[in-house]
């Protein structure tokens, strides 16, 4: 029993050994195989392979005459073309620089002027006030007209006022003058009462002298009753003139004041209406001018920013002298291989090793050389670094 | 003490009016069965500056005897002379 154990155990080992040594000898043994087997191919070959290098440097292949003359030819006109490309790019760019100078100093000057005229423009529409403030026409104009017809008003009160005043003393004056008859007429009473004491006077001295001797002194008495009947009626004439001609002055005087009351107004309607009208006039005038003035400014105002743009894109010309430099170079870079042609060696492998070393130039200086410094196709894409 | 009475004012009311203006309005101001004096300038076709004076002072006369002043028919240049004086200011327009 145990050895049919043991028996079976050892079979199994053996079925598991050769399982393990399978799959070592599949994962790691036939691939190393494989490898060393190309590795020796490779190096069997390559140790058996013909040398053509050596057998081509013992041998100088010379160039057919005509060939060569073509080549140098060639070469030669390469390089002409190359010299006359550059030549005429380079002054392509001189005249340009020269044409794109002019515009920009042709552009400022027409913006200076631009500006100039601006400011000319705008002394003449605007103008310093008392307070040093900047003020237009008709700001000015409309305070002008306001003062004036303020001016008419106050003149026209005052003139009312003034008539007022003037009608009030003519009717008080009226009123003193119309007291003169009451006045007149009391004078006319005492004359009458001088009248008839001169009369009683009289009388009395002719009954004195009646008396005779006894009636002396009465007489004396009569006389003296005359006498002031008469000093009395003097003076009553006296007053009557007095007051005549104060009288008279009075009535002057009324007409006078009627006079400096009565003032025509018809024509101070006339001037405030021609004031006003003209006033109207300037108003609107200097309104006009101040609508053309700000169109005017607009209009200054769009050219500066055109001339801004213009001079903007005049910047294209450094876009285009960096490329045409650009381009210069490329065909400078070309050079060597011109020349390598123009003075084309004898034998083909000096030609060979000439093109060749200038290609290697060509293709050194290309690695080296810098990426086209313009790029932008159109001047809105932005390629351009204003300095 | 309702009554209001219409004062025809002359066709030029100048100076040369002052006389019967003062007696006519002194006279309606003083009747006491007036309260209110219209003064009709449909006839006025000129006026001047004693003719304003005229008009401040009867305001003036029949506001201190609390009595009405009105200005009525006026027209043209006359009005225009009224109005640019302030007349209305003081004497109502009907």
């Amino acid at each position: 029993m145990w050895a049919w154990l043991i028996m079976q155990m050892k079979e199994w080992g053996i079925l598991a050994v050769a399982a393990v040594g399978g799959w070592v000898l599949a994962e790691w043994v036939l691939p190393l195989l494989g490898v060393a087997l190309t590795l020796g191919a490779m190096f069997y070959l390559y140790s058996h392979k013909p040398k053509p290098v050596e057998n081509k440097e013992q041998v100088n292949y010379h160039l057919e005459s005509a060939f060569r003359q073509s080549l140098i030819q060639a070469g030669s006109d390469i390089l002409n073309t190359l010299e006359d490309a550059s030549k005429d790019m380079d002054m392509l760019s001189g005249i340009q620089s020269d044409a794109v100078h002019t515009l920009t100093s042709a552009f400022n000057q027409i913006k200076l002027l631009l500006e100039r005229q601006q400011a000319d423009i705008s002394s003449l529409l605007f103008a310093e006030n008392a307070q040093g403030r900047q003020e237009s026409f008709g700001v000015r104009m409309s305070s002008f007209a306001e003062s004036t017809s303020h001016t008419l008003d106050r003149f026209v009160d005052t003139s009312v006022t003034m008539s007022a005043a003037s009608m009030d003393l003519v009717e008080k004056v009226t009123r003193i003058s119309e007291q003169m008859p009451h006045v007149m007429k009391a004078l006319k009473d005492i004359d009458q009462i001088a009248a008839q004491t001169n009369l009683l006077a009289l009388n009395a001295a002719i009954e004195a002298a009646r008396a005779g001797e006894a009636g002396r002194g009465f007489a004396v008495v009569a006389d003296e009753v005359r006498a002031l009947s008469n000093r009395s009626a003097g003076f009553s004439n006296e007053i009557q003139a007095k007051l005549n001609s104060i009288n008279n002055a009075i009535c002057e005087l009324t007409e006078q004041v009627g006079q400096v009351a009565s003032q025509d107004m018809t024509y101070v309607l006339a001037a405030k209406r021609e004031v006003e009208s003209a006033i109207n006039e300037m108003l609107q005038k200097a309104e006009s001018d101040q609508v053309i003035a700000r169109q005017m400014e607009e209009i200054s105002h769009k050219l500066v920013d055109g001339l801004h743009m213009a001079i903007r894109a005049l910047q294209f010309e450094d876009m285009s002298t960096q490329n045409i430099k650009y381009h210069v170079r490329n065909i400078k870079m070309l050079d060597p291989l011109g020349q390598s042609l123009k003075f084309s060696p004898n034998s083909i492998q000096q030609l060979t090793q000439s093109i060749s070393n200038a290609s290697a130039d060509y293709h050194q200086q290309a690695a080296n050389k810098k990426r086209n410094p313009v790029s932008a196709a159109s001047m809105n894409s932005g390629g351009v670094d204003l300095f | 003490m309702s009554e209001s009475v219409n004062f025809m004012l002359p066709e030029r009311f100048d100076y040369s009016f002052h006389r019967q203006f003062n007696e006519g309005c002194n006279d309606y101001i003083a009747n006491a069965n007036l309260n209110e004096i219209i003064l009709d300038f449909s006839r006025v076709g000129y006026l001047d500056s004693s003719a304003l004076g005229m008009l401040v002072m009867v305001q003036k006369k029949a506001s201190s005897a609390a009595k009405k002043i009105k200005i009525k028919g006026a027209k043209g240049a006359t009005a225009e002379i009224l109005r640019m004086a302030n007349i209305q200011k003081m004497i109502e327009f009907v």
